[in-house]
């Protein structure tokens, strides 16, 4: 469709008066959505006496960024992005890779207990990660692994829903080329790492995105196994920057600092993202 | 799978490998599978299915940091119906539960619904929508929570209008109000996505035979969008239930479940007694209730979603 059209029937829509209603109301949905971002990213560059004056300002008189340097004074803000992306990269390197491999034997080979497994992993997507966070931490002080990244990461690498989403996927991928490569000689192992692997890219790279943000985000892993300040990823040390940080407007700019590599990823990467997130809840 | 292979193969299957020969290819197969899965099934047992094991062990001691473990049977369960505190969480999180549901399932299929339809800037709209989603919860609840605060902007804006201000997070009706508004807010964009995906596979043809027959739009919605959406309707119930169920961040970082107890929910109740009292026998249980909970209301759901789908 022309985007003459699309325009003239964009127009149309809004020319009823209840299409014009529920326009103004997703409208306002989204000034919902955006302002409090916006409202972190001014205020961060208040003053705290602008910030708190009676008369709410939606814009600051003049942008003071000292507030910036204070709050990397305040907590080790670096030292908690480090961990962050050490923990979320190595998670996601990992759960991918076995994730694949499995999911790859599950679809595409034949072999002893396949059924029973598969099964076992299905009911694995029912198991809340709460359930095993006690025994998990009773274990990993067992270990010596308390205050590791290996500790903050093991427990995030195995996920049944990465197993069954490229399961799923090397099912929709043709059987014949392993065929044809084991008539050529080929070993398992590399029929999956060069012609099955490279070819489950979309799959990867989905899959990839949500195991990423899950390891991102998460809050009660990190916080319970790594206790020692040094070793926070940027939410748990996020979750307690009120005790360091007694000004709001320093709270307000360690956020901006946390989010705008998020969103800026979000943005390059939305397209791709949205549709991962509407094809995984489809297929479903 | 491997007969079909071989008649794929061999043209004209005159008759089957011998038997022999295809156990020894199954078991050369599983050797190569076994390989490849390995790593995951090693890790599987390792942080998953033993302590899984593990925690219901634990559930039936009275184990602590400091002391030998004593067995005690169903002691810790049955001092979970007799918690006072236990019950008010489960309360809480049921409370939770039901608004967030409800809220997540209707209010986005209504935006999906009029998102639908060729309106100006609809991408730039799905891109403020998704903010809070790709925002992670402790962000997002710390910036709510300075919204809501006592000196916070949402009472000066109220106080410029003329309403007195409100206590916000130090009322309990309000404290959770708010806790559900937002977790609701967070998501929006999340769920409207999927449903706008399911709307998109709708056939159009549906729509214009009802405009044909002179239905409006608001008729098409009612009998044609949201009967074909039924499915993802139930999928969007199914996991907004599972995700509400265990709600930890929002109120931790809010109002750490506060006041009096009015916003503790199952998963933050167990962090305390898990690993502020270093209780894990009695944490334990509230993590075996949790995961019996959420396995039953699994199973059920299959059961319903075959109901529906036949």
């Amino acid at each position: 469709m022309s985007i003459n059209v699309q325009a003239r029937q964009s127009l149309r829509t809004l020319q009823s008066p209840a299409g014009a209603l529920i326009y103004l109301v997703l409208l306002l949905v989204a000034v919902l959505a955006v302002f409090p971002f916006y409202w972190m990213l001014v205020g961060s560059f208040m003053t705290p006496v602008e910030l708190f004056s009676s008369v709410p300002k939606l814009w600051p008189a003049a942008f003071d960024v000292s507030t910036y340097a204070r709050i990397f004074q305040l907590v080790p803000m670096g030292r908690y992005f480090l961990n962050s992306v050490i923990v979320s990269v190595s998670t996601t390197l990992v759960a991918v890779f076995i994730c694949s491999a499995a999911g790859y034997a599950f679809a595409r080979l034949t072999f002893f207990g396949k059924g029973v497994l598969f099964l076992l992993i299905l009911g694995a997507l029912m198991v809340p990660y709460q359930a095993t966070i006690v025994p998990l931490f009773v274990m990993f002080a067992n270990w010596n692994l308390l205050n590791s990244y290996l500790g903050i990461i093991l427990p995030g690498v195995v996920s049944a829903f990465g197993v069954f989403m490229m399961t799923q996927f090397f099912q929709t991928l043709p059987k014949e080329m392993r065929e044809a490569a084991i008539v050529d000689g080929a070993g398992e192992f590399r029929i999956f790492t060069r012609i099955y692997l490279p070819l489950a890219r979309p799959a990867v790279a989905t899959l990839a995105l949500f195991i990423f943000m899950d390891s991102w985000d998460q809050l009660l892993w990190p916080m319970i196994v790594a206790p020692n300040p040094d070793m926070r990823t940027l939410q748990v040390g996020l979750a307690f920057i009120r005790q360091a940080a007694p000004i709001e407007n320093q709270v307000m700019a360690a956020i901006v600092i946390s989010v705008i590599p998020v969103i800026l990823a979000f943005l390059v990467t939305q397209k791709q993202f949205i549709a991962g997130i509407a094809a995984g809840a489809v297929k479903e | 799978m491997t007969d079909v292979r071989a008649s794929a193969m061999s043209v004209p299957v005159v008759r089957p490998a011998p038997r022999g020969r295809r156990v020894a290819r199954t078991l050369r197969q599983s050797q190569a599978a076994y390989m490849l899965l390995a790593p995951f099934l090693l890790l599987f047992i390792l942080v998953l299915a033993y302590p899984l094991l593990y925690s219901l062990y634990l559930s039936v001691f009275d184990a602590t940091l400091n002391k030998a473990p004593a067995f005690v049977g169903d002691g810790n369960f049955a001092h979970l119906a007799v918690d006072g505190e236990f019950l008010t969480a489960l309360r809480n999180t049921a409370f939770f539960t039901v608004f967030v549901v409800v809220g997540e399932t209707v209010l986005p299929l209504f935006m999906a619904i009029a998102m639908n339809e060729y309106i100006p800037f609809r991408t730039l709209l799905r891109t403020a929508y998704f903010l809070p989603v790709v925002t992670s919860w402790v962000v997002v609840s710390l910036i709510w929570s300075m919204l809501f605060a006592q000196q916070g902007l949402v009472n000066e804006i109220i106080q410029t209008v003329g309403v007195s201000p409100q206590p916000f997070f130090s009322d309990s009706g309000q404290a959770m109000s708010i806790v559900i508004a937002v977790s609701i807010w967070k998501n929006l964009g999340y769920y409207m996505v999927i449903y706008l995906a399911a709307l998109q596979g709708v056939p159009q043809e549906l729509f214009e035979a009802a405009a044909v027959d002179g239905a409006s739009k608001w008729r098409q919605t009612w009998h044609v969008a949201i009967p074909s959406l039924r499915p993802v309707i139930y999928f969007v119930l199914t996991i907004t239930i599972i995700r509400s169920m265990q709600v930890f961040e929002q109120s931790f970082i809010m109002t750490n479940g506060g006041p009096l107890n009015a916003t503790l929910s199952l998963v933050q109740l167990l962090y305390r007694h898990a690993f502020v009292n270093l209780e894990f026998g009695y944490g334990s249980a509230i993590a075996t209730f949790l995961l019996v909970v959420l396995v039953a209301l699994a199973l059920l759901n299959r059961r319903v979603h075959e109901l529906i789908v036949q």
